[in-house]
């Protein structure tokens, strides 16, 4: 808690330290008029919030432990959508005050540089922002996707450098020129921690596959052991970062939940279940084979009972979802640990509900009690059937229930609709946690 | 709930970013 509020202290203020700055050393800017003073200060807050994108998807465990990578993505994705607006206003007020239409053509010959730089510093924050929303429409592979993604955040954010600087106005006086330096250094070493740092960490550190397994609902099952060195702790319901290749410098890495059980030593193989989604999950995946190489980055998140205690447990999954679910399943098992957990499993048939056998067996190390509910039940189903509804949840809950601490994990619509029924149930918010799958 | 707090978090920020920038601009306006 107080390390995310220093975090967030320290971000609020990055964002708004060009302002402060440019206030106290206006130079020649200081006395235009209001409109054009307030495009401006819209245009230095678009760009401190663009170049601090870089530093949420930085993966710096101090960060990603304090607010969980997912909400931290979530952040990411709509402070970005704040950046561009932001820009865009910046653009229209300026526009709108006296700036002349025609520089919005960087082709014409009397166009200001400075201007150049900041229409295709725009031009390639829209494509960006296009290509995010529109990544499933266009069906753009994901390891394509991310490597765009970053190269067009780059450019957007060295452009809108240039164009700060060749504009002058406040960015004329060597404070402010300092402090803009700072912010290109800042991305630039955020960048290259992701794209360079990191993966050379990882270099040292490689995992093999012992087993590929073939699960059901079209999901395959990695066991990977560190090769050596000792690996790492998790807490059930984590994630890692994975890639496959000679080296872990790849274009894409992927967010798979661990399924196997969580040890208080590192060194045991562990298992991450992953679902082919057609592109990685669908090509490489299944062709790995023991002795390949993977490379492994984590654990991150922070969707597991070991942070949140209680007397018992509900656990809410759909499809994939059952993932984090069943680690933390295996995990109780394995501790002996009795507390009751309610696990509820939605499906869409009986032949893809992941990790069934292995569920019914938990059952009888430790105190599970399993709802399964299928949307498209065979004539011989005798369990639940549809969505899961509050109505099912009730009827199956204890009524003490309300202190236990509820985790769901599944499809977006899915997890909205269970959260807002637990909450209409009376479980207070903070004992729902969630994951959401899609997240990027 | 996590999730409906960030939304809470991006809007208070905008919010306090527009401020800020309203608030620099009378100070710096003719």
């Amino acid at each position: 808690m107080l390390r995310g509020t220093l975090w967030l202290g320290v971000y609020i203020q990055l964002i708004v330290l060009p302002l402060v700055v440019a206030a106290i050393w206006p130079g020649e800017s200081g006395g235009r008029p209001f409109l054009t003073q307030l495009g401006v200060a819209f245009g230095y807050t678009g760009f401190t919030v663009m170049a601090l994108e870089f530093a949420l998807i930085a993966k710096i465990q101090s960060v990603s432990s304090a607010f969980g990578q997912d909400a931290l993505l979530q952040f990411h994705r709509q402070m970005g959508l704040v950046a561009t607006l932001l820009i865009l206003l910046h653009a229209a007020i300026l526009l709108y005050s006296g700036y002349p239409l025609e520089w919005l053509n960087p082709l014409r010959p009397d166009s200001p540089w400075a201007m150049r730089w900041g229409v295709m510093s725009t031009f390639t924050l829209l494509l960006l922002i296009g290509v995010s929303s529109g990544r499933k429409q266009l069906r753009i592979a994901y390891g394509w996707w991310q490597l765009t993604h970053g190269l067009l955040a780059e450019l957007t954010i060295v452009a809108a450098l240039v164009h700060q600087v060749l504009f002058a106005g406040f960015s004329d006086g060597t404070p402010m020129r300092i402090l803009l330096a700072g912010y290109g250094a800042l991305v630039l070493s955020l960048r290259a921690w992701f794209q360079y740092v990191k993966p050379y960490q990882l270099w040292s550190q490689p995992w093999e596959v012992v087993e590929n397994i073939e699960e059901l609902g079209d999901t395959r099952t990695l066991v990977l052991r560190p090769v050596g060195h000792a690996g790492f702790i998790f807490e059930p319901g984590q994630f890692a970062w994975l890639s496959t290749g000679r080296t872990p410098f790849q274009k894409d890495r992927h967010p798979i939940s661990m399924s196997s059980a969580a040890y208080d030593e590192p060194g045991p193989p562990i298992a991450f279940t992953i679902k082919n989604l057609g592109d990685w999950s669908g090509t490489v995946v299944p062709a790995l084979k023991p002795g390949s190489r993977v490379w492994v980055d984590g654990p991150y998140g922070v969707f597991t009972p070991d942070r949140e205690q209680g007397p018992g447990y509900v656990l809410v999954g759909g499809g994939a979802g059952i993932t984090p679910l069943y680690s933390i399943c295996r995990t109780f098992a394995e501790r002996g640990d009795l507390r009751p957990v309610y696990l509820f499993f939605a499906s869409r048939a009986e032949d893809r509900l992941i990790f069934r056998r292995q569920l019914d067996e938990l059952q009888t190390k430790m105190n599970l009690h399993l709802i399964y509910t299928l949307e498209s039940p065979p004539a011989h189903w005798t369990g639940e059937t549809g969505y899961i509804t509050a109505a099912m949840l009730r009827k199956h809950l204890p009524p003490q229930h309300h202190r236990y601490q509820h985790f769901l994990c599944g499809p977006e619509p899915m997890v909205e609709a269970m959260e807002v029924a637990l909450s209409e149930m009376g479980v207070p918010s903070n004992q729902i946690h969630t994951e959401r799958f899609a997240m990027v | 709930m996590r999730l409906t707090l960030v939304n809470r978090l991006v809007y208070l920020i905008t919010l306090m970013i527009v401020i800020s920038c309203i608030l620099f601009a009378l100070v710096k306006s003719a």
